[in-house]
């Protein structure tokens, strides 16, 4: 069975790769679409078979691409189709599913092989208050799989191969939009969203800020806990979404990221489901709230009924004391 | 402008309760629009209210438990014209291809349209597809991540939208029909008075059933055979049992045994 994986990152990719292979594919596409005119180097030194690169025109948006590659990926007759959880590539690879009278299965917790063509799936149910377990069969499969989810299988974390080279690499080219599809787009500006600087894949600690910080000012006292303890930054989605304080790369949950930090330290945050997917799997959850009965008292290791104005100083300063105490 | 809300009606996960073995009571938990459909309606409204004589027809797909009048009020009470179901026993377990199908055939009989706006994600399943799915079977290109717009006019044509993207804010101009999913900061649905409700039970509700909409299921099925899939089983996850030991910062006390615990937590 041969696949096909989209994917936009080498971490990612090499995820994705790893997965298609404990799916049992014999062979695995990399597919990469950006506006660079060749391939870029990480996705060359991927341990892919092969490698396609499509060079996006000026102004087209890279969901108007799949007339461009339609043709290649019928071509590949493909068995499986993996793509990361990017919004453009959902759309995207989504489209090609359609055309195959198929659909994208997103929010993928696990994924197995039952037989050739079959597949065992568990996606998340109402935010990953449950999940569903599907079974999934047919000539060609296609997932949105997030990162993590075949590292886990494995038990260990899936690592780049820096020898082997793609052996060849396909350019795709352009094909304009069928004129039949109706509706046209185009890009008339892109501007690069600042990234808050810190890897929260890679903080030990955590701290995540909620709708208890009611005032941006406010955002000062988690700000000063993570800087004594050298946590990072988190937070829920109206914080990132409907204030705007914090970038989208650091709200947590189900439509954002998932992490699994040492320690975890959610303030003002009530514990909706859809949150907590992102962090259920910390080493400790500390929390703190001035709602006694706020549901996220109840997946935590220690709470404190209180207000996050209070608390947070108080903590900080018991930290640092304690730091120098410890000498 | 013809706008088209594609909403779908969930049950509320506030009343959903999880048993000790994992399954999942769902016996007291009601029919509700799906929360980011809300957004996506109230963003509809706005957007008509800028075209006289624009209209916002709300499309639903699901099981025939779905229809209550005060689900139909709560939709209809928040500016939409009218609304469109089709109520199904079938309908309760498709996924996005079937719905999408469903819906284009729903648009198809209704007449033309210029936008269909959908939410972000639904909060069952929150795949995200039914956009895509539905765009495919229309034919038109789709757009997600939409946080606002801009409408300059019949005359002009074009919807400009703006996208929040994992690394970029995009802007795209546009010429309709098209297909956009949109988050839900773009607009914050509306809290209903006496009247909208009242006047909400003069709308025009209409309910069609698969077979009036000559939509052939097993052919949906069958087709969907692409990749099928059958659910097996929905439970909730072995959650890791944590100790949850609980302090109150009323009391100096509480608060210092609580950062004590804490800094030994962190290490
Ligand atoms: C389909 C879907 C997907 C979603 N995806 C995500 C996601 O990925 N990530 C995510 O985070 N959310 C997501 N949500 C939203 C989620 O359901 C919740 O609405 C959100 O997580 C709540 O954020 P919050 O806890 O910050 O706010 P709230 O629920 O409003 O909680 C605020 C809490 O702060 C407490 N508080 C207030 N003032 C103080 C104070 N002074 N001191 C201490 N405590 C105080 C309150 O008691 C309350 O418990 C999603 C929702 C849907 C429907």
């Amino acid at each position: 069975m041969r696949s096909l994986i989209f994917a936009r990152q080498a971490d990612t990719a090499a995820e994705l790769l790893a997965g298609a292979r404990l799916l049992g594919a014999s062979s695995a596409t990399l597919v990469v679409i950006d506006q660079n005119p060749s391939a870029p180097d990480w996705a060359a030194s991927l341990a892919a078979e092969r490698l396609a690169h499509l060079a996006l025109p000026e102004g087209a948006p890279l969901e108007t691409a799949l007339e461009s590659i339609l043709a290649f990926a019928e071509g590949e007759e493909a068995g499986l189709v993996l793509v990361e959880p990017s919004r453009s590539l959902k759309v995207l690879v989504g489209g090609l599913a359609a055309r195959q009278a198929s659909s994208l299965f997103c929010n993928v917790t696990h994924l197995r092989a039952t037989g050739a063509g079959s597949y065992e799936a568990g996606v998340l149910y109402f935010g990953g208050l449950a999940e569903q377990r599907l079974a999934l069969s047919g000539p060609v499969a296609f997932f949105c799989v997030g990162a993590g989810v075949f590292a886990s299988e494995t038990q260990e974390p899936v690592v780049l191969d820096a020898e082997v080279r793609a052996a060849e690499c396909l350019e795709l080219r352009w094909v304009e939009p069928r004129a039949e599809r109706r509706g046209t787009a185009r890009v008339v500006e892109e501007r690069a969203i600042e990234s808050s600087g810190t890897d929260l894949a890679q903080s030990e600690i955590v701290v995540g800020c909620g709708r208890g910080f009611r005032a941006r000012e406010d955002l000062a006292l988690a700000t000063a806990l993570a800087d004594e303890l050298g946590a990072g930054l988190a937070c829920t989605r109206p914080l990132a979404e409907t204030e705007g304080w914090f970038t989208h790369e650091q709200y947590l949950g189900v439509s954002g990221k998932t992490l699994r930090p040492r320690v975890y330290i959610g303030a003002g945050i009530s514990g909706q489901m859809q949150h907590l997917i992102g962090i259920n799997r910390a080493g400790a959850i500390i929390a703190v709230n001035r709602d006694r009965d706020a549901p996220i008292f109840a997946q935590c290791d220690l709470g404190i009924v209180g207000d996050l104005r209070e608390v947070l100083p108080a903590l900080s300063e018991a930290l640092a004391s304690g730091a120098t105490d410890r000498g | 402008m013809e706008i088209i809300v594609a909403l779908k009606v969930v049950l509320d996960d506030q009343d959903i309760a999880l048993a000790s073995d994992g399954s999942l009571d769902t016996s007291r938990a009601h029919q509700v629009a799906s929360l980011y459909d809300l957004n996506a309606l109230e963003a509809a409204v706005q957007l008509a209210a800028l075209e006289e004589g624009s209209r916002v027809t709300v499309l639903t797909v699901g099981g025939p438990e779905i229809d209550d009048s005060k689900l139909r009020k709560n939709i209809l009470a928040r500016g939409a014209d009218e609304l469109i179901m089709l109520l199904d026993e079938a309908a309760r377990d498709w996924g996005s291809f079937e719905t999408a199908r469903a819906l284009a055939a729903m648009i198809a009989k209704r007449g033309t349209w210029d936008l269909v706006v959908c939410g972000d994600g639904s909060a069952d399943r929150f795949a995200q597809q039914v956009d895509v799915q539905l765009a495919a079977a229309l034919d038109t290109l789709v757009f997600d991540a939409v946080v606002a717009w801009e409408w300059a006019g019949a005359q002009d044509g074009r919807l400009s939208l703006k996208r929040k993207l994992e690394d970029c804010e995009q802007t795209l101009a546009c010429t309709l029909p098209l297909v956009v999913s949109v988050m839900p900061d773009i607009a914050t649905p509306r809290i209903c008075g006496m009247k909208e409700i009242l006047a909400a039970g003069k709308k025009p509700v209409s309910v069609l059933t698969a077979a009036e909409l000559a939509l052939d299921l097993a052919d949906i099925e069958k087709s969907g055979g692409a990749t099928r899939f059958e659910l097996i089983e929905t439970r909730a996850p072995a959650r890791q049992k944590r100790a949850a030991r609980m302090y109150e910062a009323a009391s100096s006390e509480g608060l210092r045994v609580f950062c004590a615990e804490a800094a030994a937590l962190i290490g």
